[in-house]
């Protein structure tokens, strides 16, 4: 199954992307030869451009900046979503049937802040797969005079490479910490794009002190979601992937466990 | 066959066998949940730092008021916190009502049992113990997240999950040597700070290589003995930092297969700026 490292753009905050991944052959994973990787760069949901980046056989790791991939514009654009995967010599994906992880590096040069992420590389079916819908309970926000936090929701879709329509609806519930609603918002979220959500922008510009958490529900698609943690005054940033489902129960492995957890899970949103 | 392999065998069929009782468990509470109550995995554990730079905040959640929203279910959560040297501080339990949520100082909540840093382990209940209506779920796992709340006023607040068991038996000893894959650029950098974790109760010792990306040679080799439920804090200045021309990758090398082998990075910038990520 083909892999790929999704790359946000946090340029909204002012950030450079950049990542490092293994050699496979390096680690004695693949045995095709020679590897390189493949970056695809998604603006306005389209594919507008291609780099490639050789590993020498002997070399461990690659680790690469945006400013290396000469981007259309010279940079990253906010909303723009970059991929990185694994190719033969001959340009045809390599199998990820290997450890595939890779890290996010994001760095604000004018500072000199910087945060990076551990992220396994997601695994992307083919033509016409039918996604599990997303559930994202964000218990951990952080929003008050100092810090704000954003989610980044990656979301890509192989059926819609070549197009710039379509997208995800998606519902974002604020709930106080005893867990009543404080805010609904629903929104679309473009394919192959990055989204950054900030929990006073669902709260509707107000910013609120208290703890809150947010609750994301929405259509299916193949999703890669990253918690940005900002500080206001300084724009340096913390970041942590999310886990899906599997990891806090059991009931989406089986088919009819996983048919109740999310009819229950997403109550009237759920058809 | 190698001493060394031998021990990796053991080590791997003594954490394969761990994984199957486990499983037992778990499959025969679902045989009888109205007696033996639902299966829910743990302790899970995570480390903590309590000290000039990060306070460390912990965000729990009732998962089952989301996941089964129609039965009306408490959570009560068990913290425990432990030292660098691995001895227990204390234990506190934290009711959460149905759809609660807690973000709070894990110093508040174990009321100021806590050291500088070291490990704190998470696990829940649930009241009642069992409906028929759950049963759905089968097992589940404590959601908690670690957050690090930088007190320097420009840093931003840096989160780590966790999904790693505490160990409450010593796993036999038995090499494993894990490359991370974190990359750091250390000439960008003045300090480092790693925090080895022990989620087992038996020491562990290994080391941390840091290696050329480019021919894998190693530049630099920092060793740990971590305590049982200890951490170890290895700190690389700006002296030690100065000797690398390039990025470095790192290897980690323990001498158990304890479930937690993912040390916590962190990385402070030229201009004063903290970051974390687990290796």
């Amino acid at each position: 199954m083909n892999r790929k490292l999704f790359i946000p753009s946090l340029r909204e905050l002012g950030y450079f992307s950049g990542f490092s991944l293994r050699n496979p052959l390096a680690f004695g994973y693949a045995g095709t030869a020679p590897v390189k990787v493949l970056l695809t760069l998604f603006r306005e949901s389209k594919p507008v451009h291609t780099h490639f980046i050789e590993f020498p056989r002997a070399q461990a790791y690659i680790i690469t900046r945006e400013s290396e991939w000469n981007l259309p514009g010279g940079q990253t654009q906010a909303g723009d979503l970059s991929t990185a995967e694994y190719v033969s010599g001959t340009n045809e994906p390599i199998p990820g049937d290997f450890p595939c992880e890779g890290q996010i590096i994001m760095d604000l040069p004018e500072t000199g802040a910087r945060a990076s992420v551990l992220f396994e590389m997601v695994p992307v079916r083919g033509k016409g797969h039918k996604y599990a819908p997303i559930y994202h309970n964000a218990h951990y926000m952080l929003s008050s005079d100092l810090f704000e936090t954003h989610a980044c929701m990656m979301n890509f879709n192989i059926d819609q490479l070549e197009t710039s329509d379509g997208s995800n609806k998606f519902e974002f519930r604020v709930l106080s910490p005893d867990g009543k609603t404080l805010q609904v918002t629903n929104r679309t979220l473009a394919y192959n794009s990055t989204s950054l959500i900030s929990v006073s922008e669902l709260c509707n510009g107000k910013q609120t002190n208290d703890n809150v958490a947010v609750l994301a529900r929405g259509g299916a698609a193949q999703f890669a979601i990253l918690s940005v943690f900002l500080n206001k005054r300084t724009n340096a940033i913390g970041l942590e992937h999310s886990l899906p489902p599997i990891y806090y129960t059991e009931a989406v492995k089986h088919t009819e466990s996983r048919k109740v957890f999310y009819q229950k899970a997403f109550g009237n949103l759920w058809n | 066959m190698e001493l060394k392999n031998v021990g990796r065998v053991v080590s791997r069929a003594w954490e394969y066998g761990q994984d199957k009782l486990l499983n037992l468990r778990s499959q025969t509470q679902l045989l009888f949940p109205s007696v033996l109550g639902m299966p829910i995995r743990g302790p899970l554990v995570q480390f903590y730092r309590n000290d000039e730079k990060f306070e460390t905040r912990l965000s729990l959640v009732n998962y089952m008021s989301y996941f089964s929203p129609d039965e009306a279910i408490t959570q009560n959560y068990s913290l425990t916190t432990y030292d660098p040297s691995g001895r227990r501080l204390g234990r506190k339990t934290l009711p959460l009502l149905p759809g609660q949520t807690r973000q709070e100082n894990l110093a508040t909540l174990m009321e100021g049992l806590v050291a500088e840093y070291g490990i704190f382990s998470v696990n829940t209940t649930y009241s009642p113990r069992y409906s028929g209506r759950i049963r759905f779920l089968g097992e589940t796992s404590p959601q908690f997240m670690t957050l690090f709340i930088p007190k320097d006023g420009k840093s931003g607040p840096q989160m780590v999950h966790s999904h790693k068991r505490f160990e409450a038996w010593p796993v036999p000893p038995g090499a494993s040597s894990r490359p991370s894959s974190c990359v750091e650029d250390l000439r960008e950098l003045c300090r480092i700070d790693i925090f080895v974790l022990n989620s087992g109760p038996a020491s562990v010792s290994g080391r941390i290589l840091f290696n050329s990306l480019e021919t894998k040679d190693t530049l630099l080799t920092l060793t740990f003995d971590v305590p049982g439920h200890g951490v170890r804090r290895l700190i690389l200045d700006e002296k030690e930092l100065g000797r690398f021309s390039a990025p470095a990758s790192m290897r980690i090398e323990h001498n158990r297969m304890i479930q937690h082998r993912k040390p916590i990075l962190f990385r402070t910038s030229r201009t004063g700026f903290v970051s974390c990520n687990h290796l």
